[in-house]
């Protein structure tokens, strides 16, 4: 699993790095910079808290000029998704788990 | 963070790295840089600008010192010279006026090393806010001008109707002090530019009083204009982009580069001076936000290249 944290201002990206832990307020995959504050930089941004964090200061900027000038990719436009995320909504793509009910074990923890 | 501005010296110049003391030399900035280079150059040239700025004010305020000061050491000298009976206190007068062409000399010589405002107010706050976006694998193109509005800019001189006043002549210079062009992440290719037009005007008017004065205002006309040149041939939300556009300051327009189709937003701004060129610049956020808006205007925008 990947990072989730968003990057950029024109070309908002997650940050892909591999994630080493979670979100304490959303749950959102991180990687281990910007789990450094214990949420993510979004989650910062928006209680306030993102004067320490120079990812939080980055997502705080970015959400001001969002909510000036619009961009990003709101939910409906073509941009929305990510190729991967395209790609896991196409038809044939196996289902979120990615294993069928055989495969499952009570006993696998 | 802001450093406070230090002052200093004229030798310090030496503590800036060469291409930044070679910038300040030539008021220029050109060339292909790396992102983080280009940032801390622009940042020792801000750091400059404002500490030369306020030797520039200090030593003004000096030489207007010294000559009322060598006007008042008239009266001194004859009232003085009077009481004591010695005419050592005329000495005053020449002392004063020596020091005040000292200071004038040194305005004149700091006015010369100032740099235009706006690439500490727009340009580098709006490359910090783009960082993230530019791809770190490839140069930023950078053609700048920082020597404001020189005799080598003028391109007009001449009397307007002077309507209340006696008489107005207008000087024009057109400045077109820069150019970026920033390598994005997607490949898209931003290019930003920034044009003044420098309006002088020398207004000679009669005061209350019925004496003539002479006095300086100046206006400082600013366009920024942002393109946005795609990889390869897309589409873009042309009826969207216009939408959202201010159309008292800003123009839409598509572009083709070589077959393929660009977007264009300018934006336009008007200071005024009284005295002294205005020092202020348009504002970063309005610049980003042009490239804000034409990004997201892109129908599919390129994939990031990793």
């Amino acid at each position: 699993m990947s990072c989730m944290a968003n990057a950029g201002l024109l070309v908002l990206r997650p940050c892909g790095q591999p994630a080493a832990g979670g979100c304490s307020q959303c749950g959102k995959p991180l990687c281990l910079m910007h789990m450094a504050g214990g949420t993510c930089p979004e989650c910062m941004a928006m209680g306030g808290q993102w004067e320490d964090s120079e990812a939080g200061r980055e997502a705080a900027t970015r959400n001001n000029y969002y909510n000036t000038y619009g961009g990003g990719d709101e939910y409906g436009s073509a941009t929305y998704f990510s190729s991967g995320d395209r790609g896991s909504m196409g038809p044939g793509v196996p289902s979120f788990s990615g294993s069928s009910a055989d495969d499952y074990d009570p006993f696998d923890t | 963070m802001t450093k406070t501005a230090q002052p200093y010296h004229k030798t310090s110049l030496e503590q800036f790295t060469p291409e930044a003391q070679e910038a300040i030399r030539a008021r220029s900035l050109t060339g292909n840089w790396d992102l983080n280079r280009l940032i801390k150059v622009l940042g020792e040239l801000a750091h400059f600008d404002e500490v030369n700025e306020k030797a520039t004010g200090k030593a003004l305020g000096w030489t207007i010192g010294f000559f009322v000061l060598a006007f008042l050491s008239i009266f001194a000298g004859a009232i003085l010279g009077e009481v004591f009976n010695t005419a050592l206190f005329w000495l005053l007068l020449p002392a004063f006026i020596g020091l005040g062409i000292w200071r004038l000399i040194q305005y004149k010589k700091l006015k010369k090393m100032d740099l235009i405002n706006d690439f500490r107010i727009c340009l580098r706050p709006a490359l910090k806010d783009l960082a993230q976006d530019i791809d770190r694998g490839q140069k930023i193109k950078v053609n700048m001008d920082l020597s404001g509005p020189v005799d080598a800019k003028k391109k007009s001189k001449m009397e307007i109707p002077p309507g209340s006043y006696i008489k107005v002549e207008e000087t024009i210079y057109e400045d077109p002090w820069c150019e970026v062009r920033l390598p994005l992440v997607d490949g898209t290719t931003a290019v930003v530019e920034f044009h003044v037009t420098w309006h002088k005007l020398d207004v000679k008017k009669r005061g209350r009083r019925g004496k003539i004065k002479w006095k300086t205002k100046w206006r400082k006309e600013c366009t920024a204009r942002a393109t946005l040149m795609p990889p390869q041939s897309i589409q873009w939300k042309e009826d969207s982009l216009r939408d959202r556009a201010d159309s008292r300051l800003e123009k839409v327009k598509m572009v083709d580069k070589d077959g393929v189709t660009c977007a264009r937003m300018e934006r336009y701004w008007k200071f005024k001076g009284a005295s002294d060129v205005p020092a202020d610049a348009p504002p970063s956020r309005e610049v980003v936000g042009l490239l804000l808006r034409l990004h997201s205007a892109m129908v599919a925008p390129p994939e990031v290249r990793s």
